[in-house]
């Protein structure tokens, strides 16, 4: 059966800090339940996705390569905390961070998906934004196989892997530990700039 | 698959002295991630260049037997720095220096390699010109074997490896490091240059 996502339109839902999307699926993805906040900020009536992949919530501009990751991680039984954008039926658009619980049957075998979704963070989402449009650029000329390889080499040349990335962009800070990221990030190709400037010190 | 180069034009694009292009690529020298500085500089979109081989920035001035040598080192693993020629989309040129990070999988098979290129200092460009003329000279009347034979007995008349040659072209140098320098191969000393000017600046 095939489902059609709505035409998006440039509009964002801003979402409430103190509220979390919460929906559980099958292993497949199939919507199987969904709290009153998700219906809010959705559109959505449960008649019209019980039943139905999650997958129409896929926000045009995500690469496909993230849920590539996101999937080939919770199938093997670990959460992962991504920066996802996602397409409301009204065609607007809303930035949340991913946490899954996974329900495994008696036998230990994956049986459903458990989803909370909390707002992200403008600093998730900055991190994330250019990233995005060009992993989705290289899909669209080359396919997901090059966009997975450009995302590695993102991770290779800073050292990260996509788990320490992602739990970087989405933890939540103070306004001082901002500030001290912003310029840890200017001064990251040299050698650390703290432990030479007190080496300095001494000699002199 | 044939690829075509642009054709050159003379004219050099100045590099930034605080940024650094970065690629990633497979073994075999196809681009699987690019920087935004490499994009800035070389003039292509991340989607343009990304599957190709990184040999599309190749400058015809460039002889082939440095590429030769440098793959000769990374294929064993071993970091090269080498003074490079390269082309831009435009068919501006840029000249930097590489450094490379080599990436090995589970087995310790080489998997992909990670370039920095740096702006290429005036002293490095000088040191390396009118040779590589030369070599393309001889390479064009007469072969690669032939320009890497008398490669190696320019660097036997001057006792050097290739390595050592580079290593000591791409040195940052202050005018008294130069001049140290100088001395240092006048004299034979076997210190090292560094520590050598740290325990002048102590003593006086």
């Amino acid at each position: 059966m095939r489902y059609f996502r709505p035409l998006p339109i440039n509009k964002e839902i801003p979402l409430n800090h103190k509220k979390i999307i919460v929906s559980k699926t099958d292993k497949y993805g199939k919507i199987l339940y969904a709290n009153d906040y998700f219906f809010e900020v959705t559109g959505y009536e449960e008649s019209e996705v019980l039943g139905v992949p999650h997958s129409i919530l896929r926000h045009p501009d995500m690469p496909r390569a993230v849920f590539y990751l996101m999937w080939q991680t919770i199938k093997k039984g670990d959460n992962i905390t991504a920066v996802v954008k996602n397409l409301a039926k009204s065609g607007e658009y809303y930035w949340v961070t991913t946490d899954f619980e996974i329900i495994r049957d008696k036998n230990g075998d994956i049986e459903s998906y458990i989803a909370y979704r909390r707002p992200a963070s403008k600093m998730a989402v900055s991190g994330v934004e250019e990233l995005y449009e060009k992993l989705l650029k290289i899909e669209k000329k080359s396919g997901m196989e090059q966009s997975l390889l450009y995302l590695q080499g993102f991770l290779d040349v800073r050292h990260v892997t996509y788990h320490e990335l992602m739990a970087e962009l989405v933890k939540p800070r103070s306004i001082m530990e901002k500030l001290f990221l912003v310029m840890k990030r200017t001064f990251k190709y040299t050698n650390n700039i703290n432990s030479r400037l007190h080496r300095d010190e001494k000699v002199s | 698959m044939r690829y075509f180069r642009p054709i050159p034009i003379d004219k050099k694009i100045n590099l930034s002295n605080k940024k650094i292009l970065v690629s990633k690529t497979n073994k075999n020298g196809k681009i699987q991630f690019v920087n935004d500085y490499f994009c800035k500089v070389a003039g292509y979109e991340e989607d343009e260049v990304i599957g190709m081989p990184h040999s599309i920035l190749r400058h015809p001035d460039m002889p082939r037997a440095i590429f030769y040598l440098m793959w000769q080192s990374i294929l064993a693993g071993e970091n090269i720095t080498a003074v490079v020629k390269n082309l831009a989309k435009s068919g501006e040129y840029y000249w930097v220096t590489t450094d490379f990070e080599i990436i090995k999988n589970s087995k310790g098979e080489i998997e992909s390699y990670i370039a920095y290129r740096r702006p290429a200092s005036d002293d490095a460009i000088s040191g390396v010109e009118e040779l590589y003329r030369k070599l393309l000279k001889i390479e064009k009347s007469s072969g690669m074997e032939q320009s890497l034979v008398y490669l190696q007995g320019f660097l036997d008349v001057k006792h050097m490896s290739y390595h050592a040659f580079m290593t000591d072209l791409v040195k940052p140098r202050s005018i008294m490091e130069k001049l140290f320098l100088v001395m240092k191969k006048t004299f034979n000393y076997t210190n090292n240059v560094y520590s050598d000017l740290e325990n002048d600046r102590k003593a006086s």
